[in-house]
């Protein structure tokens, strides 16, 4: 069956589970999304940019101790197509 | 995490099944409600003990308790607690500022405010803490939290007309119901979940 109607940015299962944990969370260093999403760095990090290019969230990059510290953080849009794409998969099921 | 097309089912499973975790690894600081609740539980029913005693006079001794309990809260929360990389997590933060913010007014109140308050001191602490806990409640998703704070809420503000003599012991309830208990209850959850 192929759901048309659904957001194909979110309609993956990497991408769903990261921008569901943001909707919880607000915001998340990389380390803690990949814990809980069990993704290899490499995905994660495709998968982080395609979120990004699609202005969903937004990624900051800084030095900790000196490692990179990478902060992934929701935008409005994000929360948007997010409520959004909930809506389309309730009306699915209905 | 599988790469196959999902179905609308499987999409709100896994929404749902995300989420639940991100709850779990908030309700990780179930020490300190445990802690708290069992710090000012003890405190109450010894007041009680001493107000029916021949140490009346020394009755709001036990409160001072609540200063090793205040700094090692603050210890464990900057040092000690597993969770320091959930820092940035919103939900988090609000209920740490909330229980800092709320503990710190209930604090000063206690030692500062007494000879304002009097029989009105442990009724507004429990206002104070009910607020707390429904907070809590709503932004963890637990409906019993909830309903706990609620509880107190009725409490604290029943205890109003009740004697000095009489309230710390229901203090003492209130907080075995509203922190020590739902504490212990996330300490157990936390660790089962993360086998």
């Amino acid at each position: 069956m192929n759901y048309k109607d659904l957001n194909p940015i979110l309609h993956a299962p990497l991408r769903l589970a990261i921008m569901s944990f943001l909707m919880t969370t607000g915001s998340s260093d990389f380390n803690t999304i990949r814990e809980i999403t069990k993704a290899t760095a490499g995905n994660l990090s495709v998968q982080l940019r395609k979120l990004e290019s699609a202005g969903y969230i937004r990624i900051h990059k800084s030095f900790k101790n000196n490692y990179t510290h990478t902060t992934v953080e929701l935008t409005k849009n994000g929360i948007d197509a997010f409520e959004s794409y909930v809506q389309t998969l309730k009306k699915y099921i209905e | 995490m599988n790469s196959k097309s999902m179905s609308p089912q499987e999409s709100l499973e896994l929404i749902g099944q995300i989420i639940e975790e991100a709850r779990c690894r908030i309700s990780e600081n179930g020490f300190l409600f445990f802690l708290w609740g069992a710090l000012l539980a003890f405190c109450g029913i010894a007041q009680f003990a001493l107000l029916h005693s021949p140490w009346k006079a020394y009755n709001y001794y036990p409160y001072l308790l609540t200063i090793p309990g205040f700094l090692y809260s603050w210890y464990y929360s900057v040092k000690r607690a597993p969770s320091r990389k959930w820092r940035a997590n919103l939900v988090a933060k609000t209920i740490s500022w909330t229980w800092t913010i709320l503990g710190s007014n209930m604090m000063f109140m206690g030692f500062f405010y007494y000879s304002i308050l009097k029989d009105a001191l442990i009724p507004t602490l429990l206002l104070l803490t009910a607020i707390g806990v429904i907070i809590t409640g709503l932004l963890i998703a637990r409906r019993s939290l909830f309903y706990s704070g609620l509880v107190v809420n009725i409490i604290a503000l029943g205890s109003y007309f009740v004697s000095l003599e009489y309230q710390p012991l229901l203090m003492a309830v209130s907080y075995i119901f509203a922190l020590l208990i739902p504490g212990w209850k996330s300490m157990r959850y936390t660790k089962y979940s993360s086998r």
